[in-house]
């Protein structure tokens, strides 16, 4: 650091050293200028308390039901998700099945079959998102099979 | 005797809840005190925390570990905080109670004193533009490192470093004959 620096230069310097975002080479410079200079050793000083009174400033917190709440509904989210992702791999499903009826068939479905099958998926969705839910929840223990 | 391990997704599924619930934990507050920070106004702060947490959760399986937790969280409550401020197009000002501040070991004098000169940093803060206010809360609040205050705001820290001084210098002139 060899060329001549402004005073704002500096400045900017005393405020990333009071945060130690400084190279060892610039931590040198700043603490030589601080011994020095009793201008600059005010700036650092006030930058100090600036940061110690920012630091204190009080701030209050939320009520502890709403923080509650908010950690129930993640703990509702994922169930929620593998619903969702049921709800419409049965639904595609269904649109395969019909599709094969047609195909088949060389006929619209009737309205009686399209029912069966949307009941047969609605079914198989239902059943495939309970059990990957209750897959999910089973005990994360190790030993939990052990026969003793 | 037989054991029967469980599963790697098994495994993998509880060790993700136990670290997400971790990350709730630890931070669930001073994302709330962030979001309220930057939008102003507490039920939106709550529902800003509420989405970011969503959010977090819904990727969390998906996450880059490589990249800090804490920092994305922020960006995500930024992010939405932005969106909000849009909609509604003003900012509240960040509700400061000087009754809340430590008073343990001070005399009444210091303690009113203490209270002025808090009363007016949270005023000049709120007075600072968006860009600088945020990096002096992340900086000096939050106590973030410069990397994850550029991580959070899309900057570099080039960047950063020169926000914090021109914040620090307007605070500086603003609390004249406080510091």
């Amino acid at each position: 650091m060899t060329t001549k620096q402004t005073p704002q230069e500096i400045e900017l310097l005393i405020s990333a050293y009071l945060d130690g975002e400084l190279t060892q080479a610039e931590v040198q410079r700043v603490r030589l200028l601080l011994e020095d200079r009793a201008d600059y050793r005010q700036v650092y000083e006030e930058m100090q308390r600036l940061q110690q009174l920012t630091h204190s400033l009080p701030m209050r917190n939320p009520p502890d039901e709403r923080m509650q709440a908010i950690e129930q509904q993640l703990a509702v989210a994922a169930p929620r998700r593998i619903g969702f992702w049921a709800l419409w791999g049965g639904l595609l499903l269904w649109a395969v099945y019909l599709a094969v009826l047609f195909i088949n068939n060389l006929r619209v479905p009737t309205i009686a079959e399209a029912l069966v099958g949307l009941v047969a998926f609605g079914l198989v969705a239902l059943f495939a998102s309970v059990a990957i839910q209750r897959y999910r929840e089973l005990p994360h223990d190790r030993y939990r099979r052990v026969r003793k | 005797m037989t054991a029967i391990q469980p599963s790697p997704i098994q495994e993998l599924s509880a060790k993700n809840d136990v670290e997400f619930n971790n990350v709730f934990r630890d931070n669930h507050l001073r994302l709330f005190h962030y979001s309220l920070q930057l939008v102003g106004d507490r039920e939106d702060a709550l529902d800003i925390t509420q989405e970011t947490f969503l959010r977090l959760h819904r990727h969390w399986a998906r996450r880059d570990e490589s990249r800090p937790v804490v920092a994305w969280l922020y960006a995500i409550a930024r992010n939405l905080a932005i969106d909000q401020l849009r909609k509604r197009g003003t900012r509240n000002e960040t509700e400061e109670d000087p009754n809340l501040a430590d008073t343990a070991n001070r005399s009444p004098e210091q303690t009113a004193a203490d209270a002025a000169v808090r009363k007016r940093l949270w005023a000049a803060i709120n007075e600072l533009p968006t860009p600088l206010r945020e990096v002096i809360l992340l900086k000096d609040w939050h106590g973030m490192r410069y990397a994850e205050i550029a991580e959070i705001t899309g900057t570099n820290t080039t960047t950063v470093t020169s926000r914090l001084y021109e914040a620090r210098q307007r605070l500086r002139k603003q609390l004249r004959g406080y510091l």
